[in-house]
């Protein structure tokens, strides 16, 4: 995840490679390279790396309790959907999502991205974006194994604060 | 003119014929129809021995459902009142107070709720305006009486007894939306 | 003078008007709703983002769209702009999420509140909403609050709009009433509920979008559309005494400001006619009050449903057009 917590994210096949095939750099250019279809941005230049035990969800869930959190409540795309999308991932997290949340939160993304006074939404709704358009598949795992997804979470985010 | 409806009909004063004149033949034939009356299956019952199977929307008095705790779901919102054309219902409305919670399902209750049976034209227009479930009518019929006042239904005719719940689940069934 | 064009709509407007007002200017259905904006109050606006429109050409000089829809009520207008407002898919797309938005925390208990019939929500809802909800949670609760025993603040029911904030801040002297915290759970407060005892503080009930600050001297005592509005005026030594007065037969329900068609308080002699609270909350007598006569309402409003009386001076208003 390149550019602190506000970026789209990226999975390894694409931060290492652009989607036609040629080396990306870590500069601002070569990382936008792509769109946010296969893109993300260098942002502010810190970048996170996650190993392929961590729970994607799970980490999508903090940055989306972040923002809900530093929302400051005057425009009511960033106020409601913020915290509309944490509740979800909240609940997908848990164990007690459905499929149509998953739509649901592609959904309340694109209607939060650009209708913000500040760039505080647009940054909240990114990296939920980009999580489910690169892991749809650990979201779907979440809906249909319930049970594990509460006792299995992997990685750092579940020993810093346990589900169970 | 032309008649434009084509169902104009030109009255003609013709002479009668012979036969015409004899009249016999005409009130024979005449008697000939109600015999045949005597015979067929019969148009109407006789009320109130036998009484008429009622359709599922049939739109007779009217009555205030409680909820399954038994707390009145009328929240005096006063839709059905403007909804009504025959300016029949009436209303004001109160505030729930602390310890009335299982008496009124919202914190605001209708305290008098008038229906005037006379000019209510059984419409069903109350029913539909309502949003919160709470008036029906029902396939009971309005009984006669002798003075004015007594048409005027107040919250003790039109509220449903706790014990005595009035059925209208049947039109609750055909009154709903496709989801 | 600078040229725009608003849905094929050509309007000459002064340099530095906002898209909002110019498109008012034009009137009609071409004026985008808004919930948080309120010409008479300095800083409104830019907050609910119901006001959302496509620029389709920045200016004659420099003719590209701009990326994102903007706020109509806060950007102000360029030479040769092209707006798009309800010839825009998009704008009517993002409308929608947005009440969608603000509806998700609304608790929709219309038949009690007493704004029903002159809710702008509710005409947003009806124009933009969709029938069912997608949010599954438990909506954001607060228990009903006494601003002063006049005011009857219902949490539930906010928007957070902001326009109490700054009815306070720029008609009162001091100010006890604001936002706290941030994020879902910000919330209207007097601080510590301390209430307000201004003379002009109940004009957050007439600011108000929503039903989130009513009148207690009103509450529940009937619903807008059987009321007669009536405009009326009186002898006052603190406001200029120019109100609408509430009637259901010979008695006055509620005193509230003369509102125009967007729902804001109207301009009498070069002043906006705020009134003051003892007309609000006091004069509900009816010789107090001198009628001038009834208050056009829209025809479409639910407030003149059932009202056969035709209204002579809407008559005249049709026939000559003034």
């Amino acid at each position: 995840m390149p550019g602190g917590s506000s970026v789209p994210i990226l999975p390894a096949n694409l931060i290492t490679k652009t989607a036609e095939g040629t080396d990306r750099l870590m500069t601002y250019e070569s990382l936008a390279e792509g769109g946010f279809a296969s893109g993300s941005m260098l942002g502010s230049g810190g970048f996170i790396v996650f190993d392929e035990d961590q729970c994607i969800v799970r980490n999508t869930w903090n940055f989306a309790r972040f923002y809900a959190h530093e929302s400051c409540g005057q425009c009511s795309p960033c106020r409601e959907g913020t915290g509309w999308m944490e509740k979800v991932l909240r609940r997908l997290e848990h164990g007690q999502g459905h499929m149509h949340d998953i739509d649901l939160l592609a959904e309340i993304n694109k209607k939060i991205e650009g209708n913000t006074i500040c760039p505080l939404g647009d940054a909240a709704a990114w990296p939920v974006a980009a999580a489910i358009r690169h892991f749809r598949e650990e979201f779907e795992w979440h809906v249909t194994h319930p049970d594990e997804a509460v006792k299995r979470n992997f990685g750092i985010a579940s020993n810093h604060m346990p589900l169970v | 003119m032309e008649s434009l409806s084509n169902r104009k009909k030109v009255v003609s004063n013709k002479k009668m014929t012979f036969m015409e004149k004899m009249y016999f033949p005409a009130i024979w034939s005449g008697m000939m129809i109600t015999l045949k009356h005597v015979f067929k299956k019969h148009n109407t019952v006789k009320y109130p021995e036998v009484k008429r199977e009622f359709a599922p929307v049939y739109r007779g008095q009217h009555v205030l459902k409680r909820d399954e705790e038994g707390r009145e779901n009328c929240t005096a919102c006063g839709l059905c009142a403007v909804a009504c054309p025959a300016e029949a219902i009436t209303m004001t409305s109160e505030e729930r107070k602390k310890g009335e919670e299982h008496l009124y399902r919202e914190e605001k209750y209708a305290s008098t709720y008038e229906i005037n049976m006379l000019r209510c034209i059984f419409c069903g227009l109350c029913e539909e305006a309502c949003p919160k479930e709470a008036i029906f009518l029902t396939d009971r019929i309005v009984p006669t009486y002798f003075e004015r006042n007594d048409f005027i239904y107040g919250k003790d005719k039109l509220v449903e007894p706790v014990d005595q719940r009035v059925d209208i689940s049947k039109r609750q069934l055909t009154g709903k939306r496709p989801a | 003078m600078v040229k725009v064009i608003i849905d094929d709509i050509e309007v000459e407007v002064e340099p530095g008007t906002t898209i909002l007002n110019a498109a008012r200017k034009i009137g009609g259905d071409v004026v985008p709703p808004a919930m948080c904006y309120y010409s008479k109050l300095q800083g409104s606006g830019g907050k609910c983002r119901t006001c959302l429109v496509e620029v389709a050409a920045g200016s004659a000089a420099d003719p590209r769209p701009m990326p994102k829809l903007v706020a109509s009520c806060s950007t102000p207008v360029m030479d040769g702009m092209v707006v798009k407002n309800k010839t825009s898919e998009r704008v009517y797309d993002n409308r929608a999420a947005v009440t969608e938005f603000l509806l998700i925390n609304h608790p929709l208990d219309c038949p009690i509140c007493d704004q029903a019939g002159e809710c702008h929500l509710q005409d947003l809802g009806f124009e933009h909403g969709k029938e069912g909800t997608r949010y599954e949670e438990k909506r954001r609760t607060f228990d009903p609050i006494d601003i002063g025993d006049k005011i009857k603040l219902h949490m539930n029911r906010c928007i957070l709009c902001y326009r109490c904030v700054y009815t306070a801040n720029q008609l009162t002297d001091q100010r006890v009433h604001g936002v706290m915290h941030r994020g879902d759970h910000a919330e209207i407060s007097t601080y510590i509920e301390k209430a307000i005892d201004n003379d002009f503080s109940g004009n957050v009930i007439d600011v108000c979008p929503v039903g989130a600050l009513t009148d207690k001297t009103f509450r529940f005592k009937s619903r807008v559309w059987f009321l007669k509005p009536m405009e009326a005026s009186c002898e006052c030594t603190k406001c200029a005494g120019k109100a609408v007065v509430w009637m259901f037969g010979d008695e006055i329900y509620r005193v509230t400001g003369r509102k125009d068609k967007y729902g804001e308080i109207e301009d009498i002699d070069g002043k906006t006619a705020w009134i003051c609270n003892e007309c609000r909350f006091d004069k509900k007598d009816k010789t107090k009050w001198k009628i001038e006569g009834p208050r056009v309402i829209n025809r479409h409003s639910v407030i003149a449903q059932n009202q056969y009386v035709v209204d002579e001076r809407l008559e005249t208003k049709k026939l000559t057009g003034k």
